[in-house]
């Protein structure tokens, strides 16, 4: 055997020890890219418990409707927050306050029942009737938040008022259709300009000097203005018969 | 009337069950559909191949030779089978050893799918021995301990009993046996370990069945490492498989899943897509080691290292890389594209190791005939079919049976 050069059974020994080798470096990497992205732990702002409102909720000095950064809103007017482990959680947002006022009840999925962004999820009812609200995410419901009934919605829609935590394995997906930021606060305008086109002669007053809007708009305008919101706003129909 | 006896009363009868509460007559013209008549098309053709097989034997039948005494029903009915009906104890194992309790739902479907397989496998073999009555002999006459065959016959029995067993749990929750039931439950634990220790023996036997033949499977396709090959593959081709079956089940047979029980199936696609791409991921370095070991690098450069390429870049490489997409974002669709190509990687491997790329060197190339295909067939259609009429009547995909409801 020339010893000045290597064998061929040398070269394939180096080539078994260097795939050896570039298997163990890449597994790992391999590993960590097939994790669902969601369920990575969230390099942004995303709590894993629900955010305690210390700070009062910016409230943008143009807009009727405020909407916090560090989530995202389905333009049927829910949101997804996430809450690590590949979970989110749903609410409802400012301007659903607004609309619906005083909650009276809320008919929200039990856990284990599959939601599909788009589709309605859950029912809130005030004063004036119910308004089904569609899911911004797909998944399966983890957990409901039962204080939302009791208060924490009309105070907190953003925080303590979350609905439903959702299992949500493709958020990534489901978050193209969904808006952030300065796009979620634009919507947000462009949504409460809406609005006050359409119900400004039902209101009249409250809302030609520039205030905000009363809570519980929804009793305040007629089935037929209540209908329309509910169809262009919420993407839904309202089995209200008249409010 | 007692409540017990109530509940007797009000229970289906067996006639019922089997008709789907339907009457005879109704049940038979429910089948009268396109896709039913096709399944009559072929098994009307096929069964006839396969009784002519047994009446006038191999030779007139098929076109073995002592060259080539292995063909399509061993390559494809027996290695494919085999293959492909991993899913049964690689669900198990995930599900009942590892507590991914998610994937709990579709593993039923699959041990369905693993007995099915075997099932079938074993009667593409009997298709293929010579003398299919001695098919008992390794396992009660002749022990022929120093053969991989032996080892194979008793695992692949003994498997295929575990699977009956893993089962029949389904079948006495439809009969409404109680009793059964309770003793089943308590030696289900023991089956699943021994249906997983029996599947790596003779999964990774299949393999070793080649390395017997060093110089006739071609240098791409033979290593030592043949039987480690035949059993990381098998893991993937099990979990892509379920991919694959649970789509088509939950879409066919949706009215068969319990609606009280909603079943996240794209979550549970997405969790097999995970572990498929990582097994296809280990499998790819480990089929490079193989070339390696065998230095046949520079045949990666003829025809034959073109199909290679196919089947290992093309059919096991790129699917993992799309199920690991599928799993990061969420992408159910490209997870279930990446599932039937892998499927296909694996059916090409067996293939390729028993049939193309063996015998290589041989002037004469084996060309199975119709009669082979057609039984091929015919075998995989009984298998298709089997499995709808249990799905359609048994608690597969959900726990409650059904009755009063077509064929789907």
């Amino acid at each position: 055997m020339d010893t000045g050069m290597l064998s061929s059974f040398q070269v394939a020994k180096a080539i078994e020890y260097l795939l050896a080798v570039a298997f163990l470096a890449s597994f790992v990497p391999f590993w960590r890219y097939a994790t669902p992205r969601a369920a990575a732990p969230a390099k942004a702002p995303a709590p894993a418990r629900v955010p305690v409102p210390a700070a009062a909720p910016r409230r943008e000095p143009a807009g009727w409707f405020h909407v916090p950064d560090g989530l995202a809103l389905h333009p049927g007017h829910a949101w997804a927050k996430a809450a690590g482990g590949g979970e989110v959680l749903v609410g409802a947002d400012d301007f659903t306050r607004a609309m619906i006022g005083s909650l009276s009840d809320v008919d929200l999925p039990a856990p284990g029942t599959v939601v599909r962004q788009g589709d309605p999820v859950f029912t809130l009812r005030g004063a004036a009737g119910p308004l089904p609200l569609v899911s911004p995410v797909d998944g399966m419901v983890v957990a409901s938040n039962p204080a939302a009934r009791v208060g924490a919605f009309e105070s907190d829609p953003y925080g303590e008022g979350w609905l439903l935590r959702v299992h949500a394995p493709r958020l990534a997906r489901n978050a193209r259709q969904l808006l952030s930021g300065s796009a979620a606060r634009a919507f947000m305008e462009d949504a409460a300009n809406r609005l006050r086109a359409l119900i400004a002669p039902d209101l009249g007053p409250a809302l030609a000097d520039g205030g905000v809007p009363v809570a519980g708009i929804a009793g305040e305008v007629g089935p037929e203005a209540w209908h329309r919101i509910a169809r262009e706003f919420f993407f839904v129909e309202s089995d209200r018969g008249g409010v | 009337m007692s409540e017990a006896a109530q509940v007797r009363a009000a229970r289906p009868t067996l006639v019922e069950r089997l008709f789907l509460g339907a009457s005879a007559k109704d049940y038979v013209r429910s089948l009268l559909t396109p896709g039913d008549l096709a399944i009559a098309a072929i098994l009307l053709v096929g069964i006839p191949v396969i009784v002519y097989r047994f009446a006038f034997g191999l030779g007139a039948a098929t076109h073995l030779s002592q060259a080539t005494p292995w063909g399509l029903w061993i390559g494809f009915d027996m290695l494919c089978g085999v293959a492909l009906a991993a899913g049964g104890y690689t669900l198990a194992a995930a599900v009942t050893l590892f507590g991914y309790r998610e994937l709990k739902p579709v593993v039923r479907a699959a041990i369905l799918t693993g007995f099915l397989g075997y099932v079938f496998a074993v009667i593409g073999l009997l298709c293929d021995l010579g003398q299919p009555w001695r098919i008992a002999y390794p396992l009660v006459y002749s022990w022929g301990t120093t053969s991989v065959m032996f080892e194979v016959g008793w695992c692949v029995a003994l498997y295929t009993t575990v699977l009956a067993v893993e089962f029949l749990p389904a079948f006495c929750e439809w009969m409404g046996w109680a009793f059964p039931l309770k003793l089943l439950h308590r030696i289900e634990i023991g089956a699943i370990v021994l249906g997983i220790v029996l599947s790596t023996l003779h999964q990774s036997s299949l393999g070793s069945l080649f390395l017997m033949a060093p110089g006739k499977l071609h240098p791409l396709w033979y290593s030592p490492y043949l039987p480690v090959f035949f059993f990381v593959s098998s893991i993937a081709a099990g979990l892509a498989m379920v991919i694959f079956e649970s789509g088509i089940s939950h879409k066919l047979f949706h009215d068969r899943c319990d609606p009280e029980r909603p079943v996240d199936l794209d979550r549970i696609v997405l969790a097999l897509a995970r572990g498929a791409a990582v097994v296809l991921f280990a499998y790819v370095f480990l089929r490079l080691q193989g070339l390696a070991d065998g230095g046949s690098w520079r045949m990666l450069g003829t025809g034959w290292g073109a199909l290679w390429l196919v089947e290992v870049g093309g059919l096991a490489l790129v699917p993992s890389l799309m199920f690991a997409y599928a799993s990061r974002h969420g992408r159910v669709r490209v997870a279930r594209v990446a599932s039937v190509m892998a499927v296909l990687g694996v059916v090409m491997n067996r293939l390729d190791v028993s049939i193309v790329a063996f015998n290589w060197k041989h002037p004469f190339t084996y060309v199975p005939s119709w009669m082979e295909l057609v039984g091929s067939v015919t075998i995989v259609t009984m298998g298709i079919v089997t499995f709808r009429w249990i799905v359609n009547r048994m608690p597969v995909l959900s726990r409650r049976g059904a009755t009063g409801i077509a064929e789907r």
